[in-house]
């Protein structure tokens, strides 16, 4: 909405009362302002009639108290502007009322800027120089404007239940304009149609604080409630680059088990063996010959091959160092079982199994082992190997790596659940309770 | 620079993690460790008793 041109007689206002209650009504625009609303009973005059006509009357005394006091001035994106009037507007969905006060500001050489708040949440609002674009997408309508693609958020009938001070359009109670908003925050576009008028506006978010400051209002503002559809989330900068960190996290680690893997902890074979247990055999725990575990503490790995059939058989072991005396106990379980039925061939469990063993310090050892229960037949190798690759510290670190990230996401995710919850478009939740019919 | 000091801390302290576990020998088995083991276990290795108690006898197959 440009701001008309001064005329070459600039209206003159004989009276400064309300023509219906009498009260004082000072015009801060008189040049521009074409419709007063009297702060006191609420009647709506005609600002170019030297007489203030009354236009609008109601019955009952209507008092309200805009958050920016009419006549006060403030400092908006480097502007100062003087709020001049207040509008209630009013939106019905699905039989719940939603109300916003619109704030009309003035600047003689900048022209009119708006002010909108909802639930303690504002926004800066001015008509746009040019017409965006507006495309149909997967989900609607969406808008291109400033380079930025707008979404659709909500198309709904807007009608005016207050009006406070002055307004350069007719404004009326009870007028009614379809308002179509659609969002790309902080930024939203609201197209209006008002009788045959269409009006384009751009609106961006300002922090309750910012206005606060702007206006040097008393106190603070008043807690905000939900998500507004142009509220910038508080971590999206952090969001986008932690989205940019992970994967180079992941790469460095994954570089580095490939490091360890290939050189480091290339795997030495220290010993191998192989022995058989009858159950007739007098001594059935079994000990390999003592062999050296050289270099530095690392982890070793115990592998042990069977030829079991059908059978099971548990591992008792303890690889013992033969200069200190200590032992390491620990226990291993091995089966396997096979057959035929009528899906074919099945089979169940495995004939060989691995374990590692943490920390072992280097030095001469020898593993003790004894199998169960004491009438298993079974024959089997063991290989011991140390400096082994641990590849579950990788999808370890991995998965940890992920937790930060998961973590914003999740935070995001709610975040925009709560902004497009009350929009012709809310998002599915990421997780349904309930649900189902009842069986009456 | 990266804004997002803490990830980057953190990422760096993941890794030192996983270069400890690998270069240490860290592992996930239990076992149990029994200091001053009796040098006669090399000539009786039955006599040796297992202190490892935390296991199970798993009887399995169809």
């Amino acid at each position: 909405m440009k701001p008309p041109a001064p005329s070459a007689e600039a209206p003159q206002v004989k009276a400064l009362r309300c023509t219906s209650c009498a009260a004082p009504i000072e015009l801060r625009a008189p040049d521009v302002t074409e419709r007063v609303a009297c702060s006191y009973c609420g009647s709506v005059l005609d600002a170019r009639d030297p007489e203030l006509a009354i236009l609008q009357k109601f019955d009952r005394q209507v008092r309200y108290q805009p958050l920016i006091p009419l006549g006060r001035r403030g400092q908006v994106r480097g502007e100062t502007m003087e709020a001049i009037g207040m509008q209630r507007r009013r939106v019905t969905v699905e039989g719940v009322n939603y109300e916003w006060s619109e704030y009309l500001l003035w600047n003689p050489y900048k022209g009119f800027r708006f002010l909108a708040e909802y639930n303690g949440h504002w926004n800066y609002i001015r008509t746009t120089k040019e017409q965006p674009k507006v495309k149909a997408d997967s989900s609607g309508e969406c808008c291109e404007y400033l380079g930025k693609t707008f979404r659709h958020f909500q198309t709904a009938s807007a009608s005016t239940v207050l009006v406070v001070g002055e307004f350069n359009w007719e404004v009326r109670v009870g007028e009614t304009a379809k308002v179509t908003d659609f969002v790309c925050p902080p930024l939203i576009l609201s197209r209006e149609y008002l009788s045959s008028e269409l009006t384009w506006s751009l609106g961006e978010y300002l922090s309750p604080e910012s206005v606060w400051e702007a206006f040097k209002l008393p106190g603070h503002p008043r807690e905000t409630t939900g998500v507004a559809p142009t509220q910038p989330w508080a971590y999206e900068e952090r969001y986008q680059e932690r989205k940019q960190l992970w994967p180079l996290a992941c790469a460095a680690v994954f570089c580095l088990h490939v490091f360890f893997m290939l050189i480091v902890n290339a795997g030495t074979t220290a010993h191998s063996q192989h022995f058989t247990v009858s159950p007739g055999d007098v001594e059935k725990t079994k000990l390999t010959d003592v062999f050296e575990l050289k270099g530095r503490t690392c982890d070793v790995s115990v592998r042990i091959g069977t030829n079991l059939q059908n059978s099971w058989a548990y591992f008792n072991m303890a690889l013992i160092n033969e200069e200190t005396n200590v032992a390491l106990d620990f226990g291993r379980e091995v089966s396997f079982y096979d057959g035929h039925d009528s899906d074919g061939y099945w089979s169940e469990g495995d004939r060989n199994d691995e374990c590692f063993l943490p920390s072992v310090p280097p030095g001469r050892y020898y593993l003790l082992m004894e199998p169960e229960p004491a009438n298993v037949s079974v024959a089997w190798d063991v290989s011991i190997e140390r400096d082994v690759t641990m590849h579950r510290h990788l999808f370890l670190a991995l998965i940890v790596l992920c937790i930060p990230g998961f973590w914003l996401w999740y935070r995001r995710r709610s975040f925009e659940y709560q902004r497009w919850l009350e929009s012709d478009h809310p998002m599915e939740p990421l997780v349904k309770f309930g649900g189902g019919d009842d069986d009456d | 620079m990266t804004k997002d000091r803490f990830y980057l801390a953190f990422a760096v302290a993941v890794m030192m993690l996983y270069l400890t576990a690998q270069l240490r020998g860290w592992t996930f088995t239990d076992v149990d460790e029994v200091k001053e083991v009796p040098r006669t276990v090399r000539d009786n290795p039955g006599s040796y008793r297992q202190h490892y108690a935390a296991h199970y006898h798993y009887i399995g197959g169809k």
